[in-house]
């Protein structure tokens, strides 16, 4: 819902299928992605800094991994308490949650 | 001094730093239910899990529930508190009700459960960011001697989660149980992503552009299974 929100605001073309998206072609989002993966043991982390040091700069990077610090912390918090999408956001969220197959993990 | 970062390869933030040193500071200090050796046992603990063989395991399973073992403990933590503490670490999306109230009969308050839940992500935050960056982890801080303050607030019911909770429906006040978590939570929330004020505003620019940073965050979200 933020990236959608920020994007309309800035006139970012990021794209949220990019969150998901295996392939990405924008060289920014790619970087980004990248980190994020290595992060998770899935690449290079080395060079997955580099790549975003070289796309972004010094600033961007440290950016970058300290979002990624703050939302490790953040899914701990929801799933470790079971805080779940109150009726509102749900509504707000369902063409997103149907675009990027979300609505498959919904447990009744 | 703590949090230096000498060996980064590039200049971090002076507010990071220093976030992180008072959220080392309120990880040595005696918190609201447990005391300050508890606190830094739980964060040991948090650190160990992430090289836990059985945690690795469990974590390939099809189900948590179908792999038998013992975590790679390095406190006298009792077994319960440290399954608890490497799972919320190692695992946290597959997590459930029954899990939760499960923990409770073994005779866990949701205070301290919550307590423990706010120094678990606390490591996380400050590990997660160096361990992206290619730091050392930084040494767990000396104890800071003291009893817990033991204060509840008033009116914490079971509506919007697991836990009990005071206000509203919103990530903030999910640890609302232990107001002395949320503070030390928004504090660090301010340094590594943006503050409260920071939120409302979608063109805010910290290093990257306010869409960067949700990129992240949605993809670190994803690759946790967290769909909140």
């Amino acid at each position: 819902m933020m990236l959608r929100a920020s994007s309309d605001a800035t006139g970012s073309a990021t794209d949220i299928h990019d969150v998901i998206a295996d392939e990405v072609d924008d060289p920014v989002t790619s970087a980004l992605t990248g980190l994020v993966d290595a992060a998770f043991g899935n690449g290079d982390l080395p060079s997955a800094r580099q790549r975003v040091l070289e796309v972004l700069g010094p600033e961007a990077l440290v950016t970058a991994c300290s979002v990624i610090g703050n939302f490790e912390k953040m899914n701990r918090m929801a799933d470790g308490t079971g805080l779940g999408l109150n009726d509102e956001q749900m509504e707000g969220l369902a063409d997103i949650r149907s675009e990027l197959g979300f609505d498959a993990f919904i447990v009744d | 001094m703590a949090f230096e970062f000498a060996d980064s390869p590039v200049p971090v933030r002076a507010d990071i730093g220093e976030a992180q040193r008072r959220a080392w500071r309120h990880l040595a200090s005696p918190g609201t239910w447990l005391t300050s050796c508890q606190r830094l046992a739980i964060a040991g603990e948090t650190r160990a899990a992430r090289s836990c063989g059985y945690c690795t395991q469990r974590k390939a399973a099809l189900s948590p529930h179908a792999v038998d073992g013992t975590h790679d403990s390095v406190t006298d933590l009792p077994p319960e508190i440290v399954d608890a503490v490497h799972r919320l670490t190692t695992d946290p999306g597959r997590l459930t009700r029954s899990w939760y109230e499960d923990l409770m009969e073994t005779g866990l308050p949701p205070t301290h459960y919550v307590e423990i839940l706010g120094v678990v992500t606390t490591m996380v935050a400050v590990d997660g960011f160096h361990l992206a960056l290619g730091l050392a982890l930084e040494p767990l801080p000396d104890i800071i001697e003291g009893e817990p303050s033991r204060i509840s607030p008033a009116g914490a019911e079971v509506t919007f989660a697991w836990v009990p909770t005071t206000g509203r429906h919103s990530v903030v006040n999910v640890m609302s149980l232990v107001p002395a978590e949320v503070e030390a939570f928004l504090d660090l929330h301010g340094a590594h992503y943006l503050s409260i004020p920071e939120m409302g505003d979608m063109t805010v620019e910290k290093g990257l552009t306010r869409p960067q940073m949700e990129l992240v965050a949605g993809r670190v979200s994803s690759l946790n299974e967290c769909f909140y």
